[in-house]
């Protein structure tokens, strides 16, 4: 339950940034992200095209990503319960792939900021080209607690698996 | 005996507790479900449930009930020719922190008459899946099938 409200924090600060302000849109995620507190941006070229990984995205994040969670914790003298709307947005072409992520609490959680209709941005991967079969791939997200989302990423992009990530373990 | 007809007694109450009742599972055995379940923690575990509703012309759902996947294969009946939504459910429970969750994948099928289906579920690492492949009446080549959401049925 703690390390769950410390990463809510955590993404709460991330969102919000320096200037107290939730990014709205994918590209302001970009720019905010680097450098702000708790957010990993990592890199690495896969042998797959930029294609191929956003048809990948494509058939998977849809049915992995679009769910509404709902879990539960209860300790002595607490009982939690938080439900989560996902809300993956792929945008695939011939030399570009991007996944983004949104994530919006629909109870147990109380909003500092003012967060975009489908919620906050929780990770934005990029694919891009580097080479004729060959992609870049850029996960900007939280730096832990969301480790089953980035290992799911990663396969799908890599091509070696199309599992969906549990979602109740994240966080 | 008594054992027993109390063990009975137990699980018929804990489903009528739970509004759930078990899929009757009546007809021809066309689905072949091979269920893999690993929470990954001696913590931890998984259990995968099957939920069969029946979908009519309107989409409407209405429960028919549910089966355990408790065993590496489970076969199942599901009405051919006629649309059904089914819903794998994954849930987990942590034996220490009382923290439980579930997530489910769920998919429309007709099954075609004579045709089998095999369905693969799967947990491991906290990933999931489930794909089904149909083979054709008769044995011809099988094929993956898509797995298809509830606003498919109003396409």
């Amino acid at each position: 339950m703690i390390s769950r409200l410390v990463v809510l924090g955590a993404v709460a600060a991330l969102a919000a940034g320096c200037a107290g302000k939730m990014p709205q849109t994918a590209d302001e995620f970009r720019q905010m992200a680097p450098g702000a507190f708790m957010v990993q941006v990592q890199s690495f070229e896969v042998t797959r095209s930029a294609r191929e990984i956003g048809e990948t995205f494509r058939r998977r994040a849809p049915e992995c990503l679009n769910v509404t969670i709902r879990t539960t914790s209860s300790s002595p003298g607490s009982y939690q319960v938080i439900d989560t709307a996902y809300k993956a947005t792929v945008i695939a072409g011939s030399d570009k792939a991007e996944l983004h992520l949104q994530q919006k609490h629909l109870k147990g959680v109380v909003n500092v900021y003012e967060e975009p209709k489908d919620g906050h941005y929780l990770f934005v991967v990029d694919a891009t080209p580097a080479g004729p079969r060959a992609a870049k791939v850029q996960i900007i997200g939280p730096s832990r607690g969301y480790d089953v989302v980035v290992r799911a990423i990663k396969a799908w992009a890599d091509g070696s698996g199309t599992g969906c990530p549990d979602l109740t373990k994240i966080g | 005996m008594t054992l027993r007809a109390l063990v009975l007694l137990a699980a018929v109450l804990a489903a009528a507790c739970g509004g759930a009742v078990r899929y009757a599972d009546t007809g021809e055995k066309n689905l072949v479900i091979r269920t893999e379940t690993s929470s990954g923690s001696a913590f931890s575990s998984v259990k995968a449930v099957l939920g069969v509703h029946a979908v009519d012309a309107q989409c409407k759902l209405t429960y028919e009930g549910y089966v355990e996947l408790d065993r590496p294969a489970v076969q199942v009946g599901i009405p051919p020719g006629r649309l059904s939504y089914l819903v794998f459910e994954f849930a987990s429970s942590s034996f220490l922190g009382g923290s439980r969750g579930s997530i489910s994948q769920q998919t429309l099928l007709r099954p075609r008459p004579g045709a089998t289906y095999a369905v693969r579920v799967a947990y491991k690492n906290e990933l999931y899946e489930v794909a089904i492949r149909e083979t054709p009446p008769g044995g011809g080549r099988p094929r993956d099938i898509e797995l298809a959401g509830l606003s498919a049925c109003k396409r």
